[in-house]
């Protein structure tokens, strides 16, 4: 059996098996759905993300374990990720192909030379990890140099300037996102595949354009994404230099045909100097040589190798330095202190900011496994360094953050979201004397609610509050409508007879409009039960019945309960502003003060 | 021969290969064994509680002097003398903290910031006494620079021979004080106690819209950073939390000018009337007791009086301190 | 040309038979979760991160001892006292609270093999088992089946309502499959929970013959529109035209009988009702006619009792009678 066919039947399945792990992101215990799946597992085999968060956080989290299986293998056998299991690598693979079809020999053999580009993978590794090794490297300093030197300054600064974003180009996230924010949603437009009611991701036109760009270059030089981008690629490059078997010719006796190079995935150039750290173990050169003198040995090629990366020291310099510094000036806007933004609301559980984007990977498995596609990838709230973490969009989804869910923390891999218990996000139990997890605390928006401005009757988001004792209560009060005071011709008993036709009929038979009559200063109401043009029904008469000298001048009330927000109760969920009636701008609107992670957003006093 | 040199060479190549192999598999797995953290982040916990030292000097005893007079000068140094000269309390050697309200970049006429000459007269007797450096701090609500320029009291730092600090991300620290209902992982200027050994709080006597009067118990609240007006929700628990937190050596109640009306800030000489009253004392409780009469109030008029009591922060019948009462015109 | 030497073939198929291996793991892994998926088992809690399974838990209450095999819990069991107990039922909430009403606990359940059915209990504590009597009764639905394995007990189409000494239990099911489900529940609940308070026994006071016995029911407060009338059993006789609703009140003692005989026949009085004669075996009794119907009201010994609203007179004058005789037969 040809060890290509089994390359590409190995390609295959975990092509499959990282698709269905996609669909498997669901929220429920069907089979399909999420149950025990090790949906994150390609995440956790990635070794740039828990070689990422190692520098950024110092703890290697949980399943980020499975890397070490994968530079294991790597670093024993070369880029055999590359080659044999990376979907998005599978993906470019199948579209190289596609667009290779037509193509002469002579054209395939030019598009695989090896070109000087490829080594910007390298440089792009370098800006994507600097941030992470600079965090590392002030955090061991400043540890030093409190022994040293005496407590002096706090190890908070250090993190503070620094943050985790490999998640940007890194493959696997990337193929996560694309996949969970655009292709599952697609197919669901043919019918609910993957959820009941279709889901919507912001940043949709951002993440579509990067992977389709990246899908479609590889039309016009196979593998593109791999070969030139792919900060991945690049580590498992720089791991494989001491792998005990290589790809390379085993005879110096060849007839320099570059039929090797019409099949070579990664541009290596087998035939020559061959370049290690290009090569993605696809062997399809031991079938391409028509003599058989290429052979994956202990022994190095007989040609030569090159076995470090193609970077010039200046280039190095430059690429770390603009990884270094990017950063720290992004921070200067100040969006991690007083200048927050308050419309970024993140998932409960999240860690405080800073921490947060020392963590998140950007791999979308918590907006894709939210029930209530609720939480969004970001685009507009967290800035440049925020894209693709995850925000709630309340207005979206079915109903605001769920209160009995804690599924966001559960699913991340990095816990950039802590996995919470129920009792801590509800603030039972143990949690009692911290009280719920909070993000954000809701706001009635006075000048747009229906009761507060537009004397309309109205208690859609107290109804939908879900926590108990509500977190939103009412004031009642009585407005006067517009052309309500009128004089009535009669009064007798509960019908109140009008000297034309003011009304429209039925309108105020909703139970929420009353009649009143002034009387020596005192107003007295009695409820409408329903009217005609020109008289109204009361559901009880005037305690005292106006004589005839009296004014039978009344008043047409309506009965509104106008909302507020109690601070200590409101958790920020959502579900109120996702159910307010005044649909564009919501007249309730969660905003991040109060939210738990962050103390100094507090708009109470804790008293303990 | 040639053929078996190049064995040779494949050979340790290949062992070569190997060992750096199996070095690298090392390191990586070493890192993963030593770093791996099976839970993650934890629920935020509390830090732990911060004490501040005490600096009180028992051996002085618990006194207390109203002074009576216009010049601060005269008047400061009459009251110290009366509670044992200022020797009493600062030893050679000592490293003196002066907290000093400078909340404000008002001009010293406004009365609404530690006079600026009492300032320069305290500092330079404790340097007298034989203290190694005398340090003069506050975290303003306006902008520091703005705030210890305009108020003179930087002008004064200086020309005494004692040393600003200034307020600093870096000199602040979370902090949580045991017994306090408030003061719960909250940002505390506590660099500025660095080698501290005694401590002196000068405050002006005002009256303050919140909390009824700003004396020497909320002059402490220029150590707190963070977002503190979260406290004026609670302002007489949070007043007592930081009676609780602070124990000065003395403090230095300047009722010379006291504001009696809108306050904190003033805003016009109209606001000020003139007591001609200075009092030092070594319990901030007492002092502040003693100083409601300047305002026009009984200390039963200040909730925070009663809560500070209560917990343990000193004693508001400062009459049973047998005050010395004296007069320097 | 190269071939695939047999150590080629040889690796090929072991990576083949890895893969297959994976792909068993992963099959293994899906099934490994918290079989109910909704009760929480997390280590460390209290330092507020867990780890079981990549399931979210959107629950920590246990799972109650009287559950049934076919049933898995769904979601949290949640508690409501006099001041939430409308955020719960709402409107209903008044019955409740003006009969003694101390707790309500609730939690929904899905049915195991179709977790698409499921059904919600309802547990009121309502103090002592004539409250919980009372809210059962008053609230008998008008298809209610009566059920053989519980006492106080009726069903519908998807309910079943009983009560358990001083708890008044209702379950409602979302889907109309689960009687069976129910009933288990129902029996369940009560072996492992019995409570050997009864009622009251007034109810047995009502003379059988013609009596509709589903139709008992105790009225706490406010009884026929009087304030002074609270604790009154009531029963159905006869069928029709001819029905007549009996009354029987035990009352503190005979005194507080007579007096409170006294002034609903005031009441009946200030309220358009006339002096209707009396009925011979009941010494100090009275009937009146209120508008259309007769009301007999009579007392003896610390009972208070009558007929209310009946369409004829003779009706009301028998059935009354029935009951004097029974009560005076009361040592």
């Amino acid at each position: 059996m040809k060890i290509t066919v089994v390359r590409r039947i190995s390609q295959i399945f975990f092509f499959i098996l990282f698709v269905w792990f996609c669909v498997a992101s669901t929220f429920g215990q069907s089979f399909w759905q999420l149950r025990g799946w090790p949906v994150n597992w390609f995440l956790q085999l990635d070794p740039l993300v828990a070689l990422g968060t190692i520098l950024t956080t110092g703890a290697l989290y949980y399943g980020l374990l499975w890397a070490l299986a994968t530079v294991a293998l790597t670093v024993l056998l070369g880029r055999f990720f590359c080659g044999w299991l990376c979907p998005f690598g599978s993906m470019h693979h199948f579209i190289s192909y596609l667009g290779s079809r037509r193509r002469s020999i002579k054209e395939k053999i030019s598009l695989n030379r090896y070109v000087g580009g490829q080594k910007i993978k390298y440089y792009v590794l370098l800006v994507l990890l600097g941030p992470a090794v600079a965090a590392s490297a002030l955090k061991i300093l400043s540890t030093v140099g409190a022994r040293v030197l005496g407590p002096a300054t706090s190890a908070n600064d250090a993190s503070s300037l620094f943050s985790l974003v490999t998640g940007f180009l890194d493959p696997i996230p990337l193929v996560y996102r694309s996949v969970s924010f655009l292709l599952l949603p697609a197919a669901d437009f043919f019918g609910s595949l993957t959820s009941a009611a279709h889901r919507h991701y912001e940043a949709a036109w951002l993440t579509a354009f990067i992977f389709f760009a990246a899908l479609l270059l590889n039309l016009a030089i196979p593998r593109f994404y791999c070969r030139f981008v792919c900060p991945l690629g690049a580590l498992f490059g720089i791991m494989g230099r001491f792998a005990l078997w290589r790809i390379g010719k085993k005879t110096v006796e060849c007839s320099h045909c570059s039929l090797c190079d019409s099949r070579c995935e990664g541009a290596c150039d087998p035939a020559g100097r061959i370049r290690t750290p290009e090569c993605v173990l696809c062997f399809n050169c031991l079938y391409a040589c028509g003599e058989n003198l290429i052979g994956y040995n202990t022994l190095r090629s007989v040609s030569g190798e090159i076995v470090s990366p193609d970077m010039s020291r200046r280039g190095f310099i430059t690429a770390s330095i603009c990884g270094i510094a990017a950063i720290p000036m992004l921070r200067i806007d100040g969006k991690l202190g007083m200048n927050y933004n308050p419309a970024l609301i993140r998932p409960p559980g999240s860690l405080p900011e800073s921490d947060f984007l020392d963590r998140c990977i950007r791999c979308g498995q918590c907006a894709r496994v939210c029930p209530t596609n609720v939480i969004q990838p970001d685009i507009t709230r967290a800035g440049i360094e925020g894209l693709w973490t995850p925000a709630l969009n309340m207005r979206t989804g079915s109903s605001g953050c769920q209160m009995n869910c804690t599924a966001c923390g559960h699913i991340c891999p990095t816990a950039a979201i802590r996995p919470i218990s129920l009792e801590e996000k509800l603030g039972r139990g143990a949690f009692e004397q911290s009280g719920p997890v909070r993000i954000g605390t809701a706001f009635v928006d006075r000048g747009r609610c229906l009761p507060w401005a537009m004397d309309r009757p109205c208690i859609v988001c107290q109804e939908n509050c879900p926590v108990s004792p509500k977190a939103i209560f009412v004031r009642e009060s009585f407005a006067t409508l517009r052309d309500g005071n009128l004089d009535a011709a009669m009064i007798s008993g509960n019908i109140i007879l009008l000297s034309g036709p003011f009304l429209k009929p039925n309108r105020f038979d909703t139970g929420d409009f009353f009649a009143a009559l002034e009387r020596g200063g005192t107003l007295t109401r009695s409820r409408i039960v329903s009217n005609s043009q020109n008289s109204l029904t009361l559901e009880s008469p005037f305690p005292t019945e106006p004589t005839a000298a009296d004014s039978k001048r009344i008043v047409l009330q309506v009965r509104l309960q106008s909302p507020q927000v109690d601070p200590e109760r409101c958790t920020g969920c959502g579900v109120c502003e996702h159910e307010c009636p005044v649909s564009g701008l919501r007249a309730i609107r969660v905003t991040a003060e109060g939210e738990s992670r962050h103390r100094n957003h507090s708009l109470l006093l804790k008293k303990v | 021969m040639k053929e078996e040199n190049t064995v040779d060479i494949n050979r340790r190549d290949f062992l070569l290969r190997c060992t750096k192999a199996g070095l690298t598999l090392g390191a990586a797995g070493a890192l993963g064994y030593f770093l791996y953290d099976p839970f993650g982040p934890r629920t935020p916990v509390e830090k732990s509680s911060l004490v501040l030292p005490d600096f009180s000097v028992p051996e002085a005893g618990k006194k207390i002097a109203i002074a009576a007079g216009g010049d601060r000068v005269k008047t400061v140094n009459a009251a110290l003398n009366a509670l044992g000269g200022v020797q009493s309390f600062v030893k050679k050697g000592d490293r003196v903290l002066i907290k000093v309200n400078a909340a404000f970049a008002s001009p010293p006429s406004l009365c609404a910031t530690t006079n600026p000459e009492l300032v320069a007269e305290v500092a330079r007797l404790c340097l007298a006494a034989g203290a190694a450096s005398v340090a003069v701090t506050d975290n303003p609500i306006n902008n520091p620079e703005s705030c210890f320029a305009l108020s003179g009291i930087g002008d004064a730092v200086k020309s005494s021979g004692a040393d600003l600090i200034m307020p600093g991300e870096s000199l602040f620290a979370n902090v949580t004080v045991p017994g306090s209902d408030l003061i719960r992982d909250w940002p505390v200027f506590s660099g500025a106690f660095k080698g501290i050994t005694k401590l002196i709080g000068i405050a002006p006597v005002k009256d303050h819209h919140r909390s009824g009067a700003s004396l020497s118990m909320k002059n402490w609240y220029g150590f707190i950073g963070g977002r503190r007006n979260i406290f004026h929700q609670d302002i007489h628990t949070f007043i007592k939390d930081l009676a609780l937190m602070v124990r000065p050596t003395l403090v230095i109640l300047d009722g010379t000018f006291t504001m009696v009306s809108n306050g904190p800030t003033g805003g016009s000489v109209s606001d000020l009337k003139r007591t001609d009253t200075m009092i030092a004392c070594t319990d901030q409780v007492a002092a502040d007791a003693a100083a409601a009469v300047l305002l026009g109030k009984k200390p039963s008029d200040l909730p925070f009086i009663a809560k500070a009591e209560k917990a343990g922060a000193g004693t508001s019948g400062f009459e049973a301190l047998s005050p010395f009462r004296i007069s320097t015109e | 040309m190269r071939q695939p030497g047999i150590v080629e073939t040889g690796i090929g198929i072991f990576i083949l038979v890895l893969l297959a291996g994976i792909a068993g793991w992963v099959y293994l892994a899906q099934s490994r979760f918290d079989p109910g998926y909704y009760s929480l088992a997390l280590k460390n809690e209290d330092a507020g991160s867990g780890r079981k399974n990549f399931l979210p838990s959107p629950d920590s209450s246990p799972v109650p001892s009287y559950l049934p095999e076919t049933l898995v819990p769904m979601g949290t069991a949640e508690e409501f006292d006099s001041q939430t107990l409308s955020d719960k039922i709402d409107g209903k909430a008044e019955l409740y609270l003006s009969s003694g009403f101390v707790k309500l606990s609730t939690r929904r359940f899905a049915s195991k093999t179709d977790p698409k059915s499921w059904l919600e209990l309802f547990i009121y504590e309502m103090g002592d088992p004539n409250n919980a009597f009372s809210v059962y009764s008053t609230q008998k639905r008008k298809d209610a089946v009566p059920v053989d394995f519980l006492k106080t007990a009726y069903a519908t189409e998807d309910a079943l309502f009983f009560t358990n000494g001083a708890q008044y239990v209702e379950i409602v099911s979302a889907s109309r499959d689960l009687a069976g489900d129910m009933a288990s529940l129902a029996k369940s609940l009560v072996e492992t929970n019995p409570q050997n308070v009864q009622p009251d026994a007034e109810a047995s006071l009502f003379p059988p013959e013609s009596l509709d016995e589903s139709s008992v029911s105790l009225l706490m407060s406010d009884v026929f529109g009087f304030s002074g009338l609270d604790r009154v059993y009531t029963a159905r006789y006869g069928a029709g035209n001819d029905q007549v609703t009996a009354f029987i009140s035990r009352r503190a003692n005979p005194e507080d009988a007579a007096a409170l005989a006294a002034a609903y026949g005031r009441f009946l009085l200030e309220n358009g009702g006339t002096e209707a004669g009396e009925i011979s075996d009941a010494p100090d009794s009275s009937i009146y006619k209120v508008f259309d119907t007769f009301e007999v009201v009579f007392h003896k010994g610390i009972y208070f009792a009558g007929a209310h609203e009946a369409d004829r007179i003779e009706t009301a004058k028998e059935v009354a009678a029935r009951i004097y005789r029974k009560l005076a037969a009361i040592p």
